[in-house]
């Protein structure tokens, strides 16, 4: 093995500490009263549901987010309030999810170009650089442009240009988005020996929990701007908190088998004829593999729930099923008719609405407006069941406010509208994305009930949520999707009741594999 | 007083002029990240389809030229913009430069690069009094021009379906589409109505200046880009008070500085700008859609 390029940085018992931050966006409160501390060659797992404010609490600790209260401390020095660059100077270094390399410039130049600034030296920032190459074991890739690099590369390249600069403290953001599992477990491994050999503090976000649990001497578990939990793996991983802050409230029934990984793919018991069937689907962001061959049904009127944790490949599953990306392999059969070379416009016609993410009503368009716009009578003779009017008598709170601009509702209000948008197409398949993202209980419920209406209805619903205890609730069948695979599917309660559920969803080592 | 009223009405004409300008720029580009820099072109082809035409009867010079202009504004949509709908924006930055400068040399080769002079029915340069206000005919028509244009753009994108869809698809081209908005159409329409706009403006500026040639499309088409910016990119109502507030500015500085300054007026008028800018980056309407996820 190399030898350490500079052990000599991880001498001594430093500490990076932010203590009772709190960040608000425009009255939301992103953070509030936040204490995180990191000791050197100690590793921290940062992790958190979706809109748990992990991002802000990063952009806090490196100086690119101004904190409303709160100090940031770096080995005794207050840095609270010091610009990114000073900060990086102090110590600390990150790499960033996407890898963000030079693409034009050789691996060996991407990392003597961080080593630069801890070296002015060109010469000696040359031979550092070498040495962490040769330390990542990067060797064959020296003279490679990044640009060339296949994904699990570029991130061990990140890796190595952010130790280049000797820092104190690292912070990984999502080093394993993307990932293989194998290229997954090389990063293990290098985390492992950077603690060992360069003795810095590391903090690790990311949302492949099984990973982070396996390398983090302690977790912090973030949930809605606040701290939920710290601790051993272990401890957190028993935690009922967290468990409820990442699946919704949930009560472990009695075990009923569902149907795991290899199983047969048709699951369940879908006895109508399959209005969506998504076969084998692969999807590919750039180098990033999102999908990696999954099989999902939907049939008529049927509802139907995709979990799974964030980086699960939800998102793409939907932009794939309304045409907005292309496949790179398998196929989307939409009531017997392959999607083929469609174009979003030739699947919305066919009677396809999607609800996406994050609401995405027209800002700048009234309420009305926003309804208008989606109104299409229902495709291929079926029966038009809504028209705007009618929505606006189901929907009370959008009557009131139909002259208003829909930028100025609240989340909930919001939501509501996008789903009354989509519902104005009179789809036969509603696409639904994390429609529970960042609203109160309350709303959730509000959105859900609606969500069993429309279902009593006759429409087919694909819902794709985070929150899995809700969409398992009022699902009639559920897959759950991790890291681009369906790892688990079957009836909603078979699915909840399965032992091997924390494991698909987490992806827990060992635990449910002895059962 | 007068001249305080003439004022007034100076810099409503000419911030008129620039709304409209700007609103045709910010119209393509909030549906397609375009900055069509070729919309100057459209005033040019404007004004030499009038003058090549002027000896028609009147209502027949309006509909021809107008028919020319949107001929060019969806031809140009069609064979440069639609083939590059997925490039990057500064590949479509760069075709709209191409498409500039081969409109501007294909008038070079048909007109000739010299100035022609342009009258626009003689009789209008005589004054009229309005409210004892001495005012050039034409100046009354041209703010009446624009005023129609205006609140023609206002209706047919508040009351029209079409043109809800084309707020809606300006504002978030992808949600658009999944909501059913046909993504050809509406772009070709948001062109037309761009051809529309540059029209208006073509009949207004080539008599303002009395001439015609090749690159006189270039001058509006800067003044009405850094307004869309002003008023706050992919914004429509931003691209209008952008506009006013370029052309108030402009007036203004005009009026206010001394005489030997006054040659320096654009230098002061973008020095200005730039103040605006630093104190609101995003422009006066700030469209949060634009903002990226560090």
């Amino acid at each position: 093995m190399p030898q350490a390029p500079n052990a000599g940085a991880g001498e001594g018992t430093g500490r990076l500490m932010a203590s009772g931050v709190s960040v608000s966006f425009a009255g939301v409160q992103a953070l509030q009263d936040v204490t995180v501390t990191l000791a050197m060659g100690e590793v921290l797992g940062l992790i958190g549901p979706n809109g748990a404010g992990k991002t802000t609490l990063v952009n806090v600790l490196t100086g690119f987010q101004k904190s409303d209260a709160g100090a940031l401390v770096i080995d005794d020095k207050e840095v609270t309030g010091w610009a990114p660059h000073r900060i990086g100077r102090a110590g600390l270094a990150r790499t960033f999810q996407a890898a963000r390399l030079f693409g034009q410039m050789t691996v060996r130049e991407n990392i003597e170009l961080a080593a630069l600034s801890a070296n002015p030296v060109r010469s000696r920032a040359r031979r550092e650089a070498d040495r962490i190459i040769d330390w990542m074991r990067l060797g064959d890739l020296r003279g490679r442009m990044a640009d060339a690099l296949p994904h699990g590369d570029q991130r061990r390249v990140g890796v190595a240009r952010a130790l280049a600069s000797s820092p104190r403290y690292l912070l990984l953001d999502e080093p394993a988005a993307g990932l293989n599992e194998h290229e997954s477990e090389e990063l293990l491994a290098a985390i492992a020996r950077i603690r060992a050999d360069f003795g810095c503090g590391l903090l690790l976000i990311e949302h492949n929990i099984g990973l982070i649990m396996e390398v983090s001497d302690r977790i912090h578990v973030l949930s809605d701007g606040r701290s939920l939990a710290e601790g051993t793996p272990e401890s957190v991983r028993a935690d009922p908190e967290v468990r409820r802050a990442y699946l919704g409230t949930t009560d472990d029934g009695p075990s009923v088998p569902a149907r795991g990984r290899g199983d047969d793919p048709v699951s369940g018991t879908t006895v109508r004829p399959p209005l969506l069937a998504v076969e084998d689907l692969v999807v590919r962001h750039g180098s990033v593999e999102a999908l990696r061959g999954v099989t999902i049904e939907a049939g008529v009127g049927e509802l139907v729930a995709v979990v799974g944790p964030n980086g699960a490949g939800k998102t793409s599953l939907l932009q794939a099923i309304t045409a907005l990306v292309r496949p790179a392999g398998g196929r989307i059969v939409l009531d017997g008719v392959s999607n083929g070379r469609k174009t979003v416009e030739d699947i919305v016609a066919a009677g396809v609405a999607l609800v996406p993410e994050g609401r995405q009503v027209f800002p700048a368009l009234t309420v009305a407006e926003n309804l208008a716009i989606g109104a299409r009578d229902a495709s291929d003779g079926a029966k038009t069941i809504w028209r705007v009017d009618g929505l606006l008598e189901e929907f009370p709170i959008l009557r009131e406010r139909a002259d208003m601009p829909a930028g100025r509702l609240s989340g909930g209000e919001q939501q509501q509208l996008a789903i009354a948008r989509a519902l104005a197409g009179n789809p036969r398949l509603l696409l639904l994305d994390e429609p529970s993202l960042g609203l109160a209980p309350l709303v959730i419920e509000r959105v859900y009930e609606m969500l069993r209406q429309i279902h009593d209805s006759g429409v087919t619903i694909l819902l794709v949520e985070q929150d899995a205890a809700r969409a398992l609730d009022v699902a009639d069948r559920t897959y759950v999707l991790r890291s681009g695979l369906v790892e688990l599917s079957g009836p909603s309660d078979a699915v909840l009741a399965d032992v091997a559920f924390d494991r698909a969803y987490f992806g827990f080592p060992d635990q449910s594999a002895a059962s | 007083m007068n001249i305080a009223a003439q004022h007034i009405v100076d810099m409503l004409s000419v911030g008129g002029l620039y709304a409209l300008m700007a609103l045709g720029i910010g119209l393509i580009f909030g549906i397609m990240r375009l900055v069509n820099f070729a919309h100057g072109e459209l005033v040019m082809i404007g004004g030499y389809a009038i003058w090549l035409i002027a000896d028609l009867p009147g209502p027949l010079i309006v509909v021809l030229s107008l028919a020319i202009v949107a001929i060019f504004a969806l031809a140009m949509e069609r064979i440069a913009f639609r083939p590059l709908r997925d490039a990057s924006p500064a590949t479509l930055l760069v075709a709209a430069f191409a498409v500039s400068y081969f409109l501007q040399n294909l008038a070079m080769l048909i007109f000739g690069a010299r100035p022609k002079p342009f009258t626009f029915a003689d009789g209008l340069i005589e004054n009229v009094v309005v409210f004892g206000l001495r005012v050039p005919q034409l100046q009354i028509l041209s703010l009446v021009l624009t005023i129609l244009a205006l609140a023609g753009l206002a209706l047919f994108l508040k009351r029209t379906r079409m043109g809800v869809q084309m707020r809606a698809a300006a504002q978030d081209f992808r949600m658009a589409r999944l909501v059913g908005i046909p993504a050809n159409r509406i772009i070709a329409l948001a062109f037309l109505v761009s051809g529309i706009l540059a029209w208006v403006v073509s009949l207004i500026y080539a008599a303002q200046i009395g001439q015609l040639s090749p690159t006189m499309g270039l001058q509006p088409v800067i003044i009405g880009f850094v307004a869309t910016v002003i008023g706050g990119l992919g914004s429509l109502t931003g691209a209008a008070i952008g506009g006013f507030v370029v052309g108030c500015l402009s007036v203004g500085l005009q009026i206010m500085l001394p005489g030997d300054l006054r040659e320096f007026r654009e230098a002061f008028l973008f020095a200005a700008l730039l103040l605006v800018l630093l104190v609101r980056p995003a422009g006066i309407v700030a469209t949060s859609a634009l903002k990226e996820r560090v």
